[in-house]
């Protein structure tokens, strides 16, 4: 059974990498941001095959469902395309300085991370792992469900306090960032009766 | 067994992608979307930090702070896309070379 | 009930049942696969049969209350018409706009058909029969699956490269959203009296407690929440009366507009699937699930053996969704269709709060009660 969820995984990594590639690439914001939404949707079920249930249904629903409308809206109000490599040919997308210095840091970074992997994973001690584990019981998953919502009661207590401040904090300060008072001479003649006060009419 | 290095590798590799984005990017909208990919990929090493070491004895503490990493998350593109919103209404764009009222510069292409 | 077993792979019983023609040698594993595939093909064989029954069931009650008979010419009383429309649409030609985006065109209808087949994963038939995943998040997971539909629509709505589209792609994502928490609230309650998201769980409860609607040791906010449930359901799914997205008369189809053979018949597999599976959400929280007693009955009863038997389960669980089909219906025949403002004003307004403040009572007379105990520790092994 473990051969079918490395199988799973490989899949899911190959169509992350994809969907990755894909929101440099395209020409608009609005396709960049439904291959983000993919890319969330991929992240899930990695989570979800390492056995953590509720982190699977928490990033389905918080950035799938709620990241991903915003983005949405966003794109769709502020419009504007642009393409990322010009050119056919692989050097005619190879151009300018900043984008070849950043294809040497991907470079970089990805041949100093994984030889850094290796080096160290005769140090993990994997005994008690259970990634793709395969024998591990429904009784198990309840259980880890059940342990992280009584620890966000009791030892991590300060983490949805924390969490809903931030967040209020976010919703006002971007509603008052974007709010836009409108002069009584730019609206239509339906809304300029529907907010029209006394002073105005004078 | 998934062996966790494939875990961590991966991880490693999206993050550079999205380094990668937000280094070449000019639409702050994808630029948004690559720190979104970093910080996912930042979330992925952490719950198989956590079924690596802790799930076996009882300990979540990846998964606990892979939640606050996400509300952060939609906080941070909440105000994000506020500012951009409000850079498009005054600019006409959102190609992050082109605005600058601070100093004097040629429009770049 | 006793002989339940949290453990049991899925489909156990067809494993089970499986297990007496092994003749040869063969390992547990292909075994357990077969069961697999021969359960989600008897339960999506189950759920398809329903979604050709249900519109028609639909149509002629709204023809009924209307003065009319509805679907008469095909078959007996009607009832091939749904698979004649099938027909006709799959074999209709597939249209697609000029300067329509082509992955978001097929993206669309690609997470909203999906997301409404997999949500039917931790629902169950009946106590051990046919439960796909039992996971231990069950609402929660169907919560999860279906808060993909906003986005959905509005790619859809976008890619359509048409204005009606993309304003009823707005209407739709601001509809829905709007409609998400007072729900989710309304499913926080059922949960906390319950202390468990799997749906087993919350049926088993309601075995020896009666039905959460007309639970009357929660001073009856079993009722409001199972109506603010309702009705954000009713919003949730699209249906009269907050089909503003649909308008017919205003946008033509909202964002299903540019969509045409079989993306369209996909889309009306959807909303009835969605009618689907909100019903079945709002039978199993609140009017007891498989279990056809309202009151509370325990092992001692004299009805127990009636209540837990397969087949009764099964036939109370079809004979409760058509109930609400039909409630469906009567709504879409009677009543008038909101403006979005009224819509909006609605869920943010007056729902949210009421459903707020009936789970806060509902927390309070259940620590009260001395059903939950907040600060029990939990066994670390």
């Amino acid at each position: 059974m473990s051969v079918f969820l490395q199988f799973i995984f490989i899949t899911v990594a190959i169509f992350l990498i994809i969907t990755m590639y894909m929101t440099w690439t395209v020409e608009k914001t609005m396709q960049a941001s439904y291959w983000l939404i993919l890319f969330l949707v991929g992240i899930s079920i990695l989570f979800l095959i390492a056995n953590s249930e509720i982190m699977f249904a928490f990033q389905l629903s918080i950035y799938g469902g709620g990241i991903s409308v915003l983005l949405l809206f966003a794109a769709l109000l502020a419009q504007h395309d642009d393409y990322l490599f010009v050119g056919d040919s692989i050097f005619g997308k190879i151009q300018g300085l900043r984008t070849q210095i950043s294809v040497f840091l991907i470079l970089a970074i990805n041949l100093i991370l994984l030889p850094i992997l290796a080096i160290t994973n005769t140090n993990y001690n994997t005994e008690n792992s259970v990634l793709g584990d395969s024998e591990r019981t429904v009784s198990e998953a309840f259980l880890d469900t059940a342990r992280f919502s009584h620890q966000l009661w009791t030892e991590y207590s300060v983490v949805i306090p924390f969490l809903s401040l931030l967040l209020l904090t976010a919703l006002l300060g971007s509603i008052k960032l974007v709010i836009r008072e409108w002069e009584l001479e730019e609206l239509s003649d339906i809304m300029k009766m529907r907010y029209e006060t006394k002073e105005d009419a004078k | 067994m998934i062996d966790a290095t494939w875990y961590l590798g991966l991880s490693g590799f999206l993050f550079a992608g999205g380094l990668f984005g937000v280094l070449t990017q000019k639409n702050a909208m994808r630029i948004l979307i690559s720190v979104e990919i970093m910080l996912n990929s930042a979330n992925l090493a952490m719950v198989a930090f956590n079924g690596m070491f802790g799930l076996g004895i009882g300990n979540l503490d990846g998964w606990i702070f892979a939640l606050i990493v996400i509300g952060v998350a939609a906080a941070e593109a909440a105000i994000g896309l506020a500012i951009f919103l409000s850079v498009y209404r005054n600019f006409g764009e959102i190609t992050v070379s082109n605005i600058f009222t601070l100093k004097e510069q040629e429009v770049a292409n | 009930m006793s002989d339940y077993d949290p453990n049991q792979l899925p489909f156990n019983a067809l494993f089970e049942w499986l297990n007496n023609f092994k003749y040869i040698n063969i390992s547990d594993n292909v075994v357990g696969v077969l069961a697999v595939v021969l359960g989600t093909f008897l339960l999506g064989t189950y759920i398809l049969v329903n979604q050709l029954i249900a519109p028609w069931v639909e149509r002629k009650v709204m023809a009924r209350m209307q003065g009319r008979r509805g679907p008469v010419y095909v078959g007996k009383w009607g009832v091939l018409q749904i698979p004649a429309d099938l027909i006709k649409l799959l074999l209709k030609e597939d249209t697609r706009p000029i300067g329509a985006d082509r992955v978001g065109f097929f993206l669309a209808i690609l997470l909203t058909a999906v997301t409404s087949i997999l949500a039917f994963a931790p629902l169950p038939w009946g106590t051990n029969q046919l439960v796909p995943g039992n996971f231990s998040i069950g609402i929660l997971y169907i919560f999860a699956v279906f808060s993909i539909f906003p986005p959905a629509m509005m790619i859809g709505g976008w890619a359509s490269n048409s204005k009606y589209s993309l304003i009823g792609g707005f209407r739709s994502a601001g509809q829905l959203v709007a409609y998400e928490i007072p729900m989710f609230f309304s499913i926080l309650g059922v949960v906390v009296v319950t202390g468990s998201f799997s749906l087993i769980k919350i049926t088993e409860y309601q075995y020896t407690n009666g039905w959460n609607l007309i639970d009357h040791e929660t001073a009856f906010m079993g009722l409001v929440l199972g109506f603010i449930f309702f009705i954000s359901s009713v919003a949730e799914t699209e249906r009269v009366p907050f089909d503003i997205p649909e308008a017919e008369a205003e946008l033509v189809m909202g964002p299903r507009t540019e969509f045409a053979s079989w993306r369209y018949a996909l889309l009306m597999m959807t909303e009835y699937l969605h009618l689907f599976i909100n019903s079945l959400l709002f039978i199993y929280l609140f009017l007891g699930g498989y279990n056809p007693i309202p009151w509370a009955i325990n092992e001692s009863s004299a009805l127990w053996n009636f209540a837990t038997h397969p087949f009764v389960q099964f036939l109370t669980l079809t004979i409760k969704v058509y109930l609400l089909v039909v409630i469906a219906g009567w709504m879409r025949a009677a009543l008038a269709r909101l403006r979005i403002d009224q819509l909006l004003n609605l869920g943010w307004k007056y729902f949210l709060p009421v459903s707020l403040f009936a789970l806060m009572i509902l927390l309070g007379l259940t620590i009260m009660n001395g059903d939950i105990d907040p600060n029990k520790a939990l066994p670390l092994e």
